[in-house]
């Protein structure tokens, strides 16, 4: 909102200058001014009087071309407040806000303040005019390097007792004069004018000679010194100096108009008031924002601050999601979030009780939006200061996003490595195990195959063929591994007689399970939804893996029946169990389980997880159960086929439950 | 390269949980005779100090990764009881953070199990038949 100096038209301010003559200081100055002039016996026509008294009003309208607004931070406290906050007001709105640090350092400004106007040293030369007219009530002048400033109090409270005026100080409207082109226009080629405030000279000194006149009169607080030179080779007399006398005095009490018209200035105040508070509050919401790279910890302290300052009842963040639906991250107070708030672009103020949104901008790219709910109206320059406000929370958000980005990276990164590294050691001692064995054997035989007898020739052939098995098994494992990780493991389905297929896998993979024997149980005629090659990958690895828990010379078994809708093929042993809290993650690649036994098997800790992802793509699943008294019961359910005969299904066409 | 006494001789302890590197170890430590002899096996951590206990071998051909403790673990204990004792940790997978570990506690000798063809020189180093 722009404050207005009390810029009126010439007449007008006759007309208010006139009024002002019924009574207080300037009625009083002027009125003395007309006292000198009758003693002049100068004769003057009241239209010549006006017409001068206009002229003279004409050139104070262009000399008070700024109002400077002072804000004492210490105004509640009587004695020195000295100004530490100065607003200039110029005609066309707020030009600039300059914070007076305590300590005498640089000022920082926000806006402009022109060059030419030194308003801190202003400040700070002109403090007893400052302390009167606060301690009176009375605008008071101060002649300060060649510009006249008249200080008019402005409170806040109470001012009946000088204390009181003290306590309820709120800042301080200077209207500055420059009197030397007031005098220049007043007066003609034929004087030169000079003046002095409260002793001080304000305007160069003018030779004096005998027909030099000198009036004082008590204006504002001080007394003002006019001398009038007429210039010897003209012939002006006294009336030019008594018009300007009526002029400026006039001129002065227009002044007190703008005091008077308290309500304008106090506009300028309040204005310049609240556009110091909110530029402060909007400084202050930057470091709040860097205080933490959690916005779940620094919105809320800039959510209550930015409510404060703004008196919003409602203030939320919401950034566009990944799928382009806003999502709400933080909320506080009254936004009702039905509908949608008006968008504020351009010059718009917001209604007391409406809801608005401020785009949240990142690189020319929408990230979001500040949605708040104002409880009393906005306007434009408060909008101005929120979009200021959400323009660092949209940088702060996105510097999260990059951070969270790149610590999520961090973290796969690290997880990756330390996989790999467990990945790599088991692979390793894996792998090597049976390479070695089979070629030491295969040395032994080379090197000693005449000292063998015949027992221990089939010995070492038999040893060298079950550690090529379970090397090819291995290696399967890696490849199956390769294709999980690749997200290349695939199965093609189709009707597949399950109690065949099993039987025959079964048949081949014995070798491989050492000194376990294979129990099978198989329903026949069950057709299931199945990929051939999964189903034997499914079967190595819950065979191998029984066989690897179980007590050296038990039997490792496998079953097949139908169980309502689905083929349930179930490969159990009678080894130690898997704990209930273990049973779901033993499916989780890499994990091998903490318990002595699972430490002391082989293995990389892929097989379950190609189990599980296989079983899965073929529309089954797969569960762990534990056996009485001990051991475990891996179940694999997979859809029936329709070529399953009527008679194998059970009647239920509920699936089974898992018990 | 080898001394070529009869008595007394350099006997080992097999300690690991595979049955067919049991079996290999032991070929080449009989193939290898010239006073290398084989004292006993054991399957884990714990037979292994029970049969150690028992036969006192001059060394002890240790496998590292072991259902009950670790191939350290097991030396550890043993070195506490018995620091003069040799040892040969004969693993499948030495990395440098393994190998450091057994020198700090003093076992003599790293060997990795592809490497078994030097097993009898490393014995004969380790503890040379008297």
């Amino acid at each position: 909102m722009a404050a207005r100096a009390p810029r009126l038209t010439g007449g007008a301010l006759a007309a208010s200058a006139l009024l002002l003559l019924g009574g207080g200081v300037a009625a009083r100055a002027v009125g003395e001014a007309a006292v000198h002039a009758r003693q002049s016996g100068a004769a003057r026509t009241a239209a010549a009087s006006t017409r001068a008294f206009d002229s003279s009003l004409d050139a104070l309208h262009r000399s008070v071309d700024h109002l400077a607004v002072l804000a004492p931070a210490t105004a509640r406290v009587p004695g020195v407040p000295l100004p530490q906050v100065v607003g200039l007001v110029s005609p066309g709105g707020i030009s600039g806000v300059l914070y007076l640090p305590r300590d005498g350092g640089p000022a920082p400004v926000t806006g402009a303040i022109p060059s030419t106007v030194d308003l801190a040293g202003l400040a700070l030369r002109m403090r007893p005019a400052l302390e009167l007219a606060r301690d009176t009530g009375d605008p008071h002048a101060a002649a300060v390097e060649g510009t006249v400033a008249v200080a008019i109090p402005v409170y806040a409270g109470p001012t009946r007792t000088t204390d009181q005026r003290r306590a309820a100080l709120s800042s301080w409207v200077l209207a500055l004069v420059e009197p030397r082109s007031l005098l220049g226009h007043a007066t003609g080629a034929t004087e030169s004018a000079a003046l002095t405030v409260g002793g001080t000279r304000v305007t160069p000194e003018v030779t004096r000679n005998a027909r030099s006149v000198d009036h004082t009169v008590t204006v504002l607080g001080q007394p003002w010194q006019l001398t009038v030179s007429p210039r010897i080779d003209g012939g002006a007399g006294a009336v030019a100096w008594t018009t300007f006398a009526l002029g400026v005095l006039g001129a002065l009490a227009v002044l007190l108009v703008s005091r008077r018209s308290s309500r304008e200035v106090a506009r300028a105040v309040a204005s310049t008031d609240a556009l110091e508070r909110e530029t402060r509050t909007i400084a202050e919401v930057g470091p709040l924002l860097q205080q933490s790279l959690d916005l779940a910890e620094v919105l809320p302290a800039v959510a209550v601050r930015l409510s404060d300052e703004f008196a919003l009842d409602g203030f939320a963040v919401e950034l566009l999601g990944e799928h382009g639906g806003l999502v709400d991250v933080f909320a506080i107070g009254r936004c009702r979030g039905d509908g949608d708030p008006v968008v504020l672009v351009g010059n718009d103020g917001v209604a007391a009780g409406a809801e608005a949104a401020i785009p949240l901008l990142r690189a020319g790219r929408t990230i979001g939006r500040l949605r708040l709910s104002a409880k009393e109206a906005l306007a434009p320059t408060q909008v101005d200061a929120l979009r200021a406000a959400a323009d660092l929370i949209a940088v702060a958000t996105y510097n999260v996003e990059l951070y969270e980005r790149e610590q999520g990276t961090v973290r796969r990164l690290q997880e990756v490595d330390q996989l790999k590294d467990a990945f790599l050691g088991t692979i390793s001692h894996e792998l090597r195990t049976p390479i070695t064995a089979i070629g030491g054997f295969a040395r032994m035989l080379n090197e000693r195959y005449d000292d063998l007898t015949e027992e221990q020739r089939r010995d070492f052939l038999r040893r060298i063929g079950r550690n090529s098995t379970s090397l090819g098994m291995l290696v399967d494992d890696l490849l199956d591994f390769a294709r999980l990780e690749r997200q290349a493991l695939q199965t093609h389905v189709s009707p597949l007689p399950l109690d065949i297929v099993v039987a025959g896998f079964a048949s081949q993979v014995v070798p491989a399970l050492g000194d376990h024997g294979l129990r099978t149980d198989l329903q026949p005629g069950v057709f299931a939804m199945a990929d051939p090659r999964a189903i034997e990958r499914v079967l190595a690895n819950l065979l191998t893996n029984a066989a690897k828990f179980s007590p050296a010379g038990t039997d490792v078994e496998v079953s097949l029946r139908v169980v309502g809708e689905h083929a349930e093929v179930v490969v159990a042993d009678s080894g130690p169990g898997i704990a209930p809290e273990d049973r779901l993650r033993v499916f989780t690649r890499f994990y091998r389980g903490e318990s002595d036994v699972a430490r002391s098997t082989r293995g990389a800790g892929i097989g379950l997880s190609v189990v599980h992802e296989l079983v899965t793509q073929m529309g089954g699943d797969v569960e762990v159960r534990g056996r009485e008294p001990h051991g475990t019961a891996m179940v694999v359910r997979l859809p029936l086929a329709d070529a399953t005969a009527p008679a194998q299904r059970a009647s239920s066409v509920v699936p089974a439950r898992s018990m | 390269m080898a001394p070529a006494t009869d008595v007394p001789l350099t006997r080992a302890l097999i300690v690991d949980d595979e049955e067919d590197m049991r079996f290999l170890v032991r070929a080449v430590i009989e193939a290898a005779n010239n006073g290398l002899a084989v004292a006993g096996e054991a399957c884990d951590g714990a037979e292994a100090l029970l049969r150690w206990r028992e036969q006192r071998p001059e060394v002890v051909v240790l496998d590292h990764r072991m259902p009950d403790m670790t191939g350290l673990e097991v030396a550890e204990k043993i070195l506490a009881e018995y620091p003069e004792q040799q040892i040969v940790l004969f693993s499948a997978y030495l990395d440098d953070e393994t190998t450091v570990a057994a020198r700090r506690i003093g076992v003599e000798a790293c060997l990795a199990k592809t490497e078994y063809g030097r097993l009898p020189e490393t014995l004969w180093r380790l503890a040379p038949p008297a």
